[in-house]
């Protein structure tokens, strides 16, 4: 009897899904609770875009009589500021941009928030940011909030929305040293406000299908192996664009990884009663490419990579992400579910 | 009864055991592959930061023992006893990676041809796939034919063909990606290069048992296999690298992929081949500027479609060594140098222009040494039967990228499906329909008020419903092509459709010349008429040489067919803002000579300078010509289907015609007074002027040198658009108006001037003579 009790045991241990049971339902859970987090940041942007504009209107907009008189409290809100926006984008947005940039009915609010570039980079995929600031300055389609906007206005990468000063007072100004605009972050701050609060309202209204996962994983994965092409350029040579400064750009494939993961989650079991095998290793391809972003990630922490070692990562990482399309494919076509165009 | 109570829980404890063992084995091929090829990219990566780790033999033992053919246990053999050296070399690695998709595939075939699907499954799922590899098929058959013993030889045949197809496009990728490194990174590691060497050659022999179940003949499918070069290549590579021997391996490598396309797949490479090279310079131009990447997506566009050319290319050697012989052995070394030019030119951002040449070299090339053709051959309904269906497949394609807003895709698409529609469905509807042919053209374009084209949907981002009817619009018009092609032409219809071209396209250029020529009376404009004259008959002359050239000529032209009207007609603006102003300048110095001849018959006709005589040569010229060459392509595709009596009747008909309105015309102008002529002619200049600027802006449009902005609510029917270059879009409404501005400006610049000289001159006569010759004007001009 022992055996069988035995055998049981161990069929149940080898057939049992390799995640814990998750449908479809999930992904919106994931997704909401996600924007919510995102929307607790970007109201606290607004709330500290605001108290950094008094501190400066104080001095009649002099920023730099205000951080000589105000250090402390500007250094703590800039401080506050990045914290929320990592919160937003780097930490928020990026675990949940395969889902929203791969669904058709969210995707617009990629090219807003994170993807969509300038007009003067276009015609594709600009973004139509357009802000009017309260000195009656006009932001029109200078690039995606998260990317062109917010971000080089928080670490000084863009000159256009910065206030160059000399803040560790050397005598010098650094490329990068300066203080954020305060009409420019508060403008970006409501504005990037607002959308997270529609994109939550639309999150909400989202009825999640299997076609939804699919597609959205058909358009997302092949977007990984530019991840890391990119990567693997930024390592021969270090960009300046200005851009990607708040976190290392494989914390960002590290989200897109997520939120496809969760994704494939969702439709997992399905494949599995299809081809098991198919399942398994389109499952162990997704937690091999999330390990091996760690294993980047140290790569990167201990300091000098060869180029001979980032050319055989990113061939190893082409090979992993490659695979992945086909696989995903074949879910598809076994399920008999049709990819949304 | 007890007894069998026993046997039948033995039977179920057997049978739970050997599902469970079974479900052991194969959690454990998939995870001991896993670790295997861990362990695997962990050694390499310690190879190049100068570490040894080696994978262990355990790990590769524990895989080994659950393969089953027979040849993989001589290849598992090999791994073993390269495991058990130390240390492990790059070479080694290499190998290795590339013996193990071996394994896979023949443990997967041979799992299958046992009824083991869930095995085959298992070494199918291992396989590394290049990104857009197609494996549906084979999961599919799989699934569905994998215990139908029937379908045993056709499933291996397709799960074979699958592998094959996968590594050859993966050995492709790799020794494309070698090649970059070599190229843009000169630091590159030679241990490294030494493990992609050996992969890439292990990679491309593919055991013979593939071949069989494939139903390839290894001979056949390749010539005789040779590693000369590959050893030559390998041997100094731990010393040091050799361009020239990595390029004779490439070339050998290349030689040996076996030839895994039909003759249908050749045919679209090659004509798929042509249309990127005509679209890399397209999209570089709008890419790049003064060395800068100014539209990253447009340059990576370009970057992307040469890297595809040269992938496609590659596939087509093989077979073209067979097909293709002396063309390749006296051209093709020419043939993929230039590619790599352009593949470096696009590198360094050179020049627009520098990019346009070698593509249009490599393009020209191909066509005329390698006999590649855009335009499809066979039987004219086949042709126009696989041009539909291909139309139809991009736009559906476009549309699907649009919606997934891929936009660049899905104009790349979209522009591609116009090109097709263009080279074959419009210019064989324009002669018959040419109503229907701008109607479906404008569907690809700007379309109508009521329902936008596609570019204006695709450039105003358009989504859902918007978006679809665009598309279907455009969709509902080539059927419409397609079903008036079906139709076979008769002789009759195609002479009245030569007469009807003729006719239409000779009209505007006759009247306006025979205006002019009666415009031109007296002995004193005897020269410049005779100038006007013979720049028509040398037009007449041209159009009639492009005509006879036309088989030739225009089939080579016919990709820039539109472009290079889009040139005459903006050539033929220029003239007739010349004429305009002309006619403006003799209206003043005619009514000013009349004075001038009743005062004193002292001032003379001021026409005659140099300017005018040519302008007037070139308005012979520039308005016949115009609508000849326009006519020429339109016969052409006449001439192709009814032949050259049938089309030669229908030409004299037609010209007989033209002749007698030109000879009315004539005749009208000649008894008409002469200011009131020229006045007459000053109107008709200006509104056929008008009708060219329209035709022109449409034309810039439709070749991308000018935006489209559709005017909402506003609809032109299209023989408006056919008789007086009328479209709804605001620069075809705009740019005529600056037209007329222009000419209005020019008007009271002519009068104003004219004027004050008159006064000036009237100012040194006496008050007398001046009121008589008034007098003598208003009663003799009114």
């Amino acid at each position: 009897m022992k055996y069988i009790y035995l055998s049981l045991i161990l069929l149940v241990a080898c057939f049992h899904p390799i995640q814990a049971a998750t449908d479809v339902t999930s992904v919106k859970t994931y997704l909401v609770d996600t924007v919510k987090k995102i929307k607790t940041a970007s109201t606290d942007l607004v709330k500290n875009a605001e108290a950094y504009q008094k501190i400066i209107q104080t001095y009649k907009g002099n920023y730099q009589t205000a951080y000589q008189k105000a250090q402390p409290e500007i250094q703590k809100l800039i401080q506050a500021m990045q914290d929320n926006y990592k919160a937003m984008d780097s930490f928020g947005y990026e675990t949940i941009e395969a889902i929203v940039a791969g669904v058709s009915t969210l995707a617009d609010y990629d090219i807003y928030l994170d993807a969509g570039v300038p007009k003067a980079d276009g015609p594709e995929n600009v973004a139509p940011v357009t802000l009017k600031l309260s000195n009656g300055k006009i932001i029109d389609q200078e690039g995606s909030l998260f990317t062109y906007l917010i971000e080089p206005a928080l670490w000084g990468g863009n000159p256009r929305w910065c206030i160059p000063l000399d803040l560790n007072q050397d005598g010098k100004i650094a490329p990068r040293e300066s203080l954020p605009q305060t009409e420019f972050i508060l403008a970006v701050a409501q504005d990037v406000d607002q959308k997270i609060t529609a994109l939550l309202s639309d999150a909400r209204a989202w009825q999640p299908t299997q076609q939804d996962c699919f597609s959205a994983l058909v358009l997302m994965t092949p977007t990984l192996s530019d991840y890391f092409e990119d990567w693997k350029e930024s390592r021969y040579s270090d960009s300046t664009s200005g851009r990607f400064s708040a976190v290392s750009r494989l914390s960002d494939m590290q989200g897109i990884m997520q939120s496809c993961s969760i994704l494939y989650s969702a439709v997992h079991n399905k494949i599995t009663t299809e081809d098991k095998a198919l399942a398994k290793a389109i499952k162990i391809g997704f937690d091999d490419i999330l390990n091996f972003i760690e294993k980047l990630q140290q790569k990167e922490n201990q300091g000098k990579i060869t180029a001979a070692e980032i050319d055989e990562l990113a061939n190893q990482a082409k090979e992993k992400t490659d695979k992945l399309l086909p696989q995903i494919e074949q879910g598809a076509a076994l399920l008999e579910i049709q990819i949304k165009a | 009864m007890t007894c069998l109570s026993q046997i039948f829980r033995l039977l179920k404890i057997g049978a739970l055991w050997i599902s469970l063992s079974t479900a052991i084995v194969h959690a454990d091929i998939m995870d001991n592959y896993f670790a295997l090829q861990t362990e695997l990219d962990d050694s390499l990566l310690s190879l190049y930061s100068q570490q040894t780790l080696s994978p262990s033999a355990v790990s590769f033992q524990k895989f080994s023992q659950q393969l089953r053919h027979p040849s993989t246990q001589h290849l598992a053999n090999q791994i073993l006893a390269d495991l058990n050296t130390s240390p492990l070399s790059a070479q080694t690695l290499g190998q290795i990676q590339a013996n193990l998709q071996h394994i896979l595939a023949l443990e997967m075939i041979y799992a299958q041809r046992n009824g083991d699907i869930p095995t085959a499954q298992q070494y199918r799922a291992l396989i590394k796939l290049p990104k857009y590899a197609n494996a549906i098929e084979g999961a599919l058959s799989l699934k569905r034919m994998g215990n139908q013993t029937s379908h045993q030889d056709a499933l291996s045949q397709l799960l074979a063909k699958e592998y094959l197809t996968w590594q050859t496009t993966r050995i492709r990728e790799k020794l494309d990606a070698l090649n970059r490194l070599t190229q843009q990174h000169p630091t590159f590691n030679l241990q490294l290069l030494q493990a992609r060497t050996v992969e890439i050659q292990t990679l491309s022999q593919f055991p013979s048992e593939l071949y069989h179940w494939a139903f390839l003949k290894k001979n056949e499918a390749l010539p005789a296999s040779s590693q000369t070069a590959y050893l030559h290549f390998l041997k100094p590579l731990s010393q040091t690298f050799n361009a020239e021997l990595f390029s004779e391996w490439k070339k050998e490598i290349e030689t040996s992929l076996p030839n895994l396309l039909t003759a249908d797949d050749i045919n679209r490479r090659e004509r798929l081949l042509l249309k990127l090279l005509r679209l890399i310079p397209m999209e570089y131009q709008g890419g790049v500027r003064n060395g800068e990447i100014t539209v990253p997506l447009e340059y990576r566009e370009a970057e992307t479609f040469t890297r595809q050319s040269r992938q496609i290319l590659e596939e087509l050697l093989p077979t073209w060594r067979n097909t293709k012989t002396q063309a390749l052995s006296q051209y093709g070394t020419h043939l993929t140098e230039t590619l790599q030019s352009l593949e470096n030119a696009i590198t360094q951002k050179q020049d627009p222009k520098q990019i346009e040449t070698l593509a249009k070299n490599i393009s020209q090339l191909l066509q005329k040494e390698f006999q590649l053709t855009l335009l499809r051959s066979g039987k004219s309904s086949d042709i126009i039967e696989e041009t539909v269906l291909e139309v139809r497949s991009l736009l559906t394609q476009s549309l699907q990228a649009a919606q997934a807003a891929r936009w660049n895709d899905a104009k790349n698409l979209r522009l591609e499906a116009y090109t097709t529609f263009d080279l074959e469905i419009e210019k064989r509807t324009l002669p018959r329909d040419p109503e229907l042919a701008l109607r479906a053209e404008h569907s690809f374009l700007e379309g109508t008020p009521a329902q936008p084209g596609i570019k204006a949907a695709l450039d105003a981002r358009a989504r859902g419903e918007a978006l679809t009817k665009a598309y279907a619009k455009t969709l509902a018009a080539l059927e419409e092509c397609h079903a008036l092609l079906k139709v076979n032409l008769s002789p009759t219809a195609a002479i009245y459709t030569t007469i009807t071209i003729i006719t239409r396209e000779g009209l505007e250029a006759v009247v306006i010349l025979a205006a002019l020529l009666a415009g031109l009376r007296g002995p004193a404009n005897q020269r410049i008429r005779h100038r006007v004259i013979n720049g028509a008959w040398l037009a007449l002359g041209t159009t009639a040489l492009t005509l006879w050239l036309s088989r030739s000529l225009i089939e080579s032209l016919s990709r820039y067919g539109e472009k290079l009207e889009a040139v005459i007609s903006i050539l033929a603006v220029i003239i007739l803002l010349m004429v305009t102003n002309w006619v403006f300048h003799k209206v003043y110095w005619v009514q000013w000579n009349a004075r001038l001849r009743s005062l004193s018959k002292a001032v003379q006709d001021g026409s005659g300078s140099s300017w005018e005589s040519l302008a007037l040569v070139g308005v012979g010229f520039m308005t016949i010509y115009r609508e000849g060459f326009e006519t020429s392509l339109f016969l052409q595709s006449l001439i192709l289907e009814a032949g050259m009596r049938t089309v030669g009747i229908g030409v004299l008909i037609g010209g007989g015609i033209i002749a007698l309105l030109g000879w009315i015309v004539f005749a009208i102008g000649a008894h008409l007074p002469y200011r009131k002529l020229l006045v007459f002619t000053g109107i008709l200049v200006v509104s056929i002027l008008l009708t060219f600027v329209g035709s022109t802006v449409r034309l810039f449009q439709t070749v991308g040198w000018l935006p489209i902005h559709p005017i909402s609510n506003l609809e032109i029917p299209s023989w408006m658009g056919v008789w007086l270059g009328l479209y709804p879009s605001w620069e075809g409404m705009l740019l005529p108006v600056v037209g007329i501005g222009y000419v209005a400006a020019m008007w009271f610049y002519v009068k104003i001037t004219s004027l004050l000289k008159q006064r000036k001159m009237e100012e040194k006569m006496p008050r007398d003579v001046i009121d008589s010759a008034n007098s003598s004007i208003s009663t003799s001009t009114i």
